[in-house]
C-alpha cells in the first residue's frame, strides 16, 4: 500500500532557512512546500522545493567512497569501502602529525549547512592543527564582528514587528538569496511597502526584484542608490557627515550612549561630499536627502547583504555602516529598528567545538606561529579560522610551511576561492585531499579520495546557522541517502575514532547532538519531535535604551579594543578609498567596472547539475545597461567576454534597464556542468593586499573590458 | 474567419508588419537570471527570436499593463501659498499588439473591464489593444480553465486566436481587426485537416487538465458552507503573504498610498496593489478591523472568486489560470479546496 508522510524541515539552499514541508511518498521525496506554522519568508520556496526535491532524487549523486586510480585530474577512480576510505585517511593523518606535526593537516570548510562545521572544528581542535580555512574572510565575519565591536553583540535584528518608517536594504537580494543580517524578511517588507508608512531605499548596483510577484523592483523604492562596486563604505562616511554636519543626531543620545563621536566628528571634516560624489558615483543630493530620512524617520534600520564585504576593506566599511546604525541611535533604542537578542542557550559552535577541549588547546594553541597566514589576521585568528588565500599562498609558496593534507568538506574551492588557477595549482600540492561532496565538481576532479556526502534531509542534525540569527532549527531526515552516502559530521565522528580521537568524540551523532542541546534541557529526539525551532528573545524595551554589551558599556563609534588587533579603532576615509585603487581603476583598457551577483536559482557554485534548477537558469548571465551595451555594439542575448587585468570569463548579456553605465555585473559560481569559461574567479587575485583585520580580498569592483564572444557552446 | 499561417511567416512576415503599427509585448525570458528568466513575462518584444511561444505559464499576468501596480496619479508641489497639480498618468503613444495571450488570461481581461471600464486611462490603453491570443499547447500543472469556462478555447476576447497546430497556427477572428488581419497575403485558407489538428490539440489539452470541479456545485456549496471548518484547515496553512494577490490576473484590490519629500513640499499620489491577505487591508477608522482572523480573510478571497462576482456580476471571477496555487508558498491550491468542498 502507498505511504505518504509529511514532514517538516527546514530549508538551506539560501541564508532565510524557511520551514518545509516535506511530503514523501513510498520513501520518494515529491513535494516539498512551506512548512505549515514555522517561520517562512516565501523567498523562492520553489527554488527550496526545486533544491531539495532535484538533489535528493538526482541519479548524479556520488554514492560510493572513490579512490582516484589516474593521475591528478584524470577522473579515473576506483570505489571503495567506507573502512578503507577511513583507513586510508587515518593513516596519512597519523603519519603526517608524526613526521611534520599537526597543523599540516589542514580542515577545508565551507558554509556551514548542518553540524560539519562544528564537528571539523572539533576534529581540529582534537588533533591539534590551527588551520581551519572558512569562507569567512568573506562571507558575514566582517559585518558580524563590525556589530560585535561596535553595539557589542552578533545578534542584531530588525525590529519589524515595530512597523519601521525608513528601511534601507544594502547589498542583499532578499526576496532570491536569503535577508539581510539583520533579518529583513520578503514578508515583513512586503506588508510594510503596502501599508504605505514605509520609506524603502535600496542600495545596490543591480535593479534587484523586491517583490518578484508583484514585478516590484528596487527602481520602485523610495531611493535606489547604486554606488560605485566596492565604495559602500565612503558612501556610509558621505551618509555619516551629513548628519553630523547638519547637526541632525540626538545630542542627549550621543553624549549617554555612545563613545568616541568626537573623533568621528573629526574624521568626516577631512573629506567633501563632492568627494563622496565622484567615488561613490552616488549624486550629493541623494546623499543628503537618504542621510536626513536617516537620521529623521524613526523608527529607521539599515539591514546589509554580504556583498559589500568582497574588498580590501570590508571590516571598516562594514564598521562604517555600524557606526552609522549607532549615530542614528537605531540599535537597542525605544525608537529604533534594531534591537539585540538572547539566543537559544544551548552550546553554540564555538563553545562545541573548543570548550572542553582546553587542555587539546593548551597543547596545541592556534598561535599565528603554528597557523598559516601567521599574526596576518587578527580578528580571524580570534573568529577561529584562517583566510582562504592564506592556504592558497601556503601551499603555491610553501611559507609558512607546505601543507600536506587537505579535508574539504562542503564546498568547492577550485570555483569559490578568489584565482582559480591558482587555487588549482595550489590544491594539486597536497599529498592527500579528501573531498566529501554530493556531486563531483571542480574540486573533486583534483581529489585523491572522494567521500559521497549525504544532504540535510537525509539524516537528522541541528540547524544553528547563521549563528548570528539566534535560532536553532530541527533538521529531520526524511528519506534515505542515495547508496552508501554519510553525513558529514558522521564521517568526522567516524575518521576521529580512527586517529585515536575517540574520547573526543562519540559513539553515534545523535549522542553529540543531545550534548549540544544539554544547556536546554532537551534531548535531540524531544527537541525534534516536540520543539522544532527556537528563536532568540528580543530584549527591546519601549521605556529605554537597553545599553550595549561593549566594555565600555556604550556604542563604540570608536572602538579602543581595536587597536589593540592593530586595526584602526575608526574607519577612515583614507582607507575606505583603497578598494578602488589599483587594479579597480577605471583606464583606457579597463574602462568598465565588474562586480558579481550570487545567482537566484542555484546556492553560491553548487547544485549546477540538478535539472530542476538548471532548467530555470541554464546559461551565465552577465548584467549590463542598455545604452552601454548598444555603445559596445551588443544586443540583448550576446554573449561576451568580461575581461580583467587576471583573466577573461565568457556570460550572456542581459540587458537592465537603470543600471549605471560603467557596471558589468557579473554571476557567481558557474563552473561546474558546463560553462567553464564562465567562472567568475578566472577575473579575481588570490594575493595581497589583503583585509589584514578579516582576511578579505578585492573580488568585485575590478576594472574590465567587455568584448564579444564567440556563442558555440550555448 | 478561420485561416493558417506558417510559423516561418507568423515570425518574419506577420511579425514585421505589426512592428511597424505596433508596439509589441509577447512572452520571453530575455532579461536575466531573475524570476522573470525562470518564468517567462509578458514584455516589450523587440526581436521574434526573443518570442517564447511555447511557454505554459507566466508569473506575472498581464494585469500589470492595463492596472500598473506603483502608478502614480499625481504629483502635488507647494508653490508659494498655492498648491500646483500635475497629473501624472500617462496614455500610450502607440498602439499595443499583446501575442500570445492564453485564453484564461484573455477572460481575466474581461473581468478587469468591468472594473476599471469607468476609467478613461484604463479604457483608452483597452481600446489601443490588439489581442492575439494563444490556445495552450498543453495543460499547465495547476490550471483548471475548463472548469470555469475559460478555456482551453475562448470564443470571445479576442482580435486573432492562434493554435498551434505543428509547423503553422490556426487563426481564428474574433473582432473586425482580426479580420483584416487575416486578409492579409500570407494568411492561407484554413483546410479541413487544419480544423481538425485544432481541434484535437484543444482536446488534448482539456484531457491533460487536472482536478475538473463542477463550478455549479462549487456555487451553491459555498452559498452553504460559509462557517465550514475546513476554512480553518487551509487557513492554517496559509502565510498571508499575498502571493496569490499579486499573481492573479483577475485581483484588482490596491491601495493609495502618498510619497511625500521629507517636508512635504512635494508628493506623489500612487496606486499600489494591495492583498486582502493582510491584516491592515479591511482595517477601518477606529481601529476596528473587519476581517481580523486571518481564516476570514482567507475565506473572503476565495469568496470574492468564486461567490460575490456571481451575486453581483452574474459571472464568477476566478479564470482558473492556477497561478494562485503554483506561487503559494504552501501550494495552497483552489482545486483542493472546491472538490472538498
Amino acid at each position: 500500500m502507498a505511504t505518504r508522510k509529511e514532514h517538516i524541515t527546514f530549508c538551506h539552499i539560501c541564508g532565510n532557512h524557511c520551514a518545509l514541508t516535506a511530503v514523501v511518498e513510498n520513501g520518494k521525496l515529491v513535494e516539498v512546500k512551506a512548512g505549515a506554522g514555522y517561520p517562512a519568508n516565501m523567498c523562492s520556496i520553489q527554488k527550496g522545493a526545486d533544491h531539495l526535491i532535484g538533489t535528493v532524487n538526482s541519479p548524479d549523486r556520488l554514492t560510493k567512497p572513490l579512490r582516484r586510480v589516474g593521475e591528478k585530474g584524470s577522473g579515473k577512480w576506483e570505489e571503495i569501502s567506507w573502512d578503507e576510505a577511513l583507513d586510508t585517511i587515518a593513516e596519512k593523518l597519523i603519519d603526517v602529525k608524526e613526521k611534520f606535526g599537526p597543523e599540516y593537516v589542514i580542515m577545508v570548510l565551507g558554509e556551514p549547512k548542518g553540524m560539519e562545521f562544528p564537528f571539523a572544528q572539533r576534529f581540529a581542535t582534537a588533533f591539534g592543527t590551527p588551520n581551519t580555512i572558512t569562507p569567512g574572510n568573506y562571507c558575514g565575519v566582517q559585518s558580524t564582528e563590525a556589530l560585535r565591536y561596535t553595539f557589542g553583540s552578533r545578534y542584531i535584528r530588525a525590529r519589524m514587528e515595530g512597523n519601521p518608517g525608513l528601511v534601507t536594504i544594502w547589498g542583499s537580494n532578499i526576496a532570491h538569496t536569503g535577508g539581510t543580517f539583520s533579518q529583513i524578511g520578503r514578508n515583513d517588507l512586503n506588508r510594510l511597502i503596502v501599508g504605505g508608512d514605509t520609506k524603502l531605499v535600496v542600495i545596490d548596483p543591480k535593479n534587484i526584484e523586491l517583490w518578484p510577484e508583484k514585478g516590484m523592483h528596487a527602481a520602485d523604492a523610495d531611493y535606489w542608490l547604486r554606488p560605485r562596486p566596492s565604495s559602500d563604505g565612503i558612501l556610509a562616511m558621505g551618509f555619516i557627515k551629513v548628519i553630523i554636519d547638519e547637526k541632525l543626531y540626538d545630542p542627549d543620545y550621543i553624549e549617554k550612549w555612545t563613545v568616541g563621536f568626537e573623533e568621528l566628528r573629526q574624521e568626516v571634516a577631512t573629506f567633501t561630499l563632492e568627494e563622496v560624489e565622484k567615488l561613490t558615483w552616488v549624486p550629493k543630493k541623494d546623499i543628503q536627502e537618504v542621510a536626513r530620512l536617516m537620521a529623521t524617520v524613526k523608527p529607521a534600520l539599515i539591514g546589509n547583504g554580504n556583498s559589500l564585504e568582497g574588498n580590501i576593506e570590508a571590516f571598516q566599511m562594514a564598521r562604517a555602516l555600524a557606526v552609522l546604525r549607532g549615530l542614528i541611535g537605531s540599535v537597542n533604542t525605544p525608537y529604533g529598528g534594531l534591537v539585540d537578542q538572547i539566543p537559544p542557550n544551548y552550546y553554540p559552535p564555538g563553545a562545541f567545538m573548543m570548550s572542553d577541549l582546553k587542555e587539546k588547546l593548551k597543547e596545541y594553541p592556534r598561535t599565528p606561529e603554528r597557523t598559516i597566514g601567521g599574526s596576518d589576521f587578527s580578528i580571524a585568528a580570534k573568529f577561529g579560522y584562517v583566510p582562504t588565500q592564506a592556504l592558497v599562498d601556503a601551499l603555491l609558496t610553501e611559507k609558512p610551511y607546505l601543507p600536506k593534507v587537505g579535508l574539504t568538506f562542503v564546498n568547492n574551492p577550485l570555483l569559490t576561492y578568489a584565482d582559480s588557477i591558482a587555487t588549482e595549482e595550489a590544491f594539486k600540492k597536497f599529498e592527500l585531499l579528501v573531498v566529501s561532496e554530493l556531486f563531483h565538481t571542480a574540486t573533486t576532479r583534483i581529489a585523491d579520495i572522494v567521500l559521497p556526502a549525504a544532504v540535510l534531509s537525509e539524516y537528522d542534525g541541528i540547524a544553528y546557522w547563521p549563528a548570528w540569527f539566534g535560532n536553532l532549527r530541527a533538521n529531520v531526515k526524511v528519506v534515505d541517502p542515495p547508496g552508501e552516502a554519510w553525513p558529514d559530521h558522521k564521517m568526522v565522528n567516524e575518521l576521529a575514532k580512527r586517529v585515536g580521537l575517540g574520547q573526543y568524540f562519540w559513539e553515534d551523532e545523535i549522542m553529540a547532538m543531545d550534548y549540544m542541546l544539554e544547556p536546554l534541557g532537551m534531548t535531540w529526539e524531544y527537541f525534534r519531535d516536540n520543539v522544532r525551532y527556537l528563536h532568540g528573545e528580543s530584549l527591546y524595551d519601549p521605556e529605554k535604551v537597553i545599553g550595549y554589551n561593549t566594555r565600555s558599556g556604550k556604542v563604540q563609534l570608536y572602538c579602543e579594543e581595536l587597536a589593540k588587533s592593530k586595526v584602526d579603532p575608526l574607519p577612515r576615509f583614507k582607507d575606505l578609498v583603497k578598494p578602488l585603487m589599483g587594479p579597480c581603476e577605471i583606464t583606457e583598457s579597463y574602462p568598465f567596472i565588474m562586480t558579481n551577483y550570487k545567482s537566484e536559482v542555484f546556492m553560491l557554485s553548487g547544485y549546477r547539475g540538478v535539472k530542476e534548477l538548471r532548467i530555470k537558469s541554464p546559461t551565465p548571465t552577465v548584467y549590463m545597461n542598455p545604452d552601454a551595451a548598444k555603445e559596445q555594439g551588443f544586443k540583448d542575448g550576446d554573449w561576451i567576454y568580461i575581461e580583467t587585468f587576471k583573466g577573461r570569463i565568457r556570460q550572456k548579456l542581459a540587458l537592465q534597464p537603470g543600471m549605471h553605465p560603467k557596471v558589468v555585473n557579473v554571476e557567481f559560481g558557474w563552473g561546474d556542468y558546463g560553462y567553464e569559461d564562465a567562472n567568475n574567479n578566472l577575473l579575481t587575485e588570490y594575493s595581497r593586499p589583503w583585509d589584514t583585520a578579516t582576511g578579505c580580498l578585492t573580488l568585485r569592483g575590478l576594472a574590465c573590458k567587455v568584448y564579444l564572444a564567440p556563442d558555440e557552446g550555448e | 474567419m478561420d485561416k493558417v499561417i506558417r510559423k516561418h511567416d507568423f515570425l518574419k512576415l506577420l511579425f514585421a508588419d505589426l512592428k511597424e503599427k505596433y508596439h509589441i509585448i509577447g512572452p520571453t525570458r530575455k532579461g536575466g537570471g531573475t524570476s522573470t528568466y525562470a518564468y517567462p513575462t509578458f514584455d516589450d518584444i523587440d526581436r521574434a527570436i526573443d518570442l517564447e511561444m511555447g511557454y505554459t505559464t507566466t508569473m506575472g499576468s498581464l494585469k500589470k499593463l492595463y492596472f500598473p501596480d506603483n502608478e502614480a496619479l499625481y504629483q502635488y508641489q507647494r508653490v508659494g501659498t498655492e498648491v500646483e497639480l500635475v497629473n501624472l498618468r500617462q496614455a500610450w503613444d502607440k498602439e499595443k499588439v499583446i501575442l500570445g495571450l492564453h485564453p484564461c488570461d484573455i477572460s481575466a481581461l474581461a473581468v478587469l473591464d468591468k472594473v476599471f471600464g469607468l476609467d478613461q486611462y484604463y479604457t483608452d490603453k483597452r481600446n489601443k489593444s490588439l489581442i492575439i491570443g494563444l490556445t495552450c499547447d498543453s495543460a499547465c500543472s495547476r490550471g483548471f480553465c475548463s472548469s470555469v469556462n475559460s478555456g482551453p478555447d475562448a470564443q470571445s476576447g479576442f482580435d486573432l486566436l492562434l493554435t498551434d497546430i505543428g509547423d503553422g497556427y490556426f487563426c481564428r477572428s474574433g473582432s473586425e481587426r482580426g479580420e483584416r488581419l487575416l486578409s492579409l497575403e500570407y494568411f492561407k485558407a484554413a483546410a479541413p485537416e487544419d480544423i481538425q489538428a485544432r481541434a484535437k490539440k484543444l482536446q488534448k489539452t482539456e484531457d491533460e487538465l487536472k482536478g475538473r470541479f463542477s463550478l455549479d456545485e462549487v456555487t451553491s456549496a459555498l452559498a452553504e458552507k460559509y462557517n465550514d471548518s475546513l476554512w480553518d484547515e487551509f487557513a492554517d496553512k496559509c502565510y498571508t503573504c499575498g502571493a496569490c494577490n499579486m499573481v492573479c490576473p483577475t485581483c484588482t484590490c490596491f491601495t493609495i498610498n502618498e510619497k511625500a519629500k521629507g517636508d512635504h513640499s512635494q508628493g506623489k499620489r500612487v496606486v499600489v496593489w494591495d492583498s486582502c491577505h493582510f491584516e491592515r487591508f479591511a482595517q477601518m477608522a477606529g481601529n476596528f478591523n473587519l476581517r481580523e482572523e486571518k481564516k476570514s480573510r482567507f475565506k473572503h478571497r476565495i469568496y470574492d472568486k468564486f461567490h460575490f462576482s456571481l451575486v453581483r456580476q452574474g459571472k464568477v471571477s476566478c479564470v482558473g489560470c492556477g497561478r494562485c496555487a503554483d506561487f503559494c508558498p504552501s501550494h495552497i491550491d483552489i482545486r483542493e479546496a472546491m472538490s472538498r468542498l
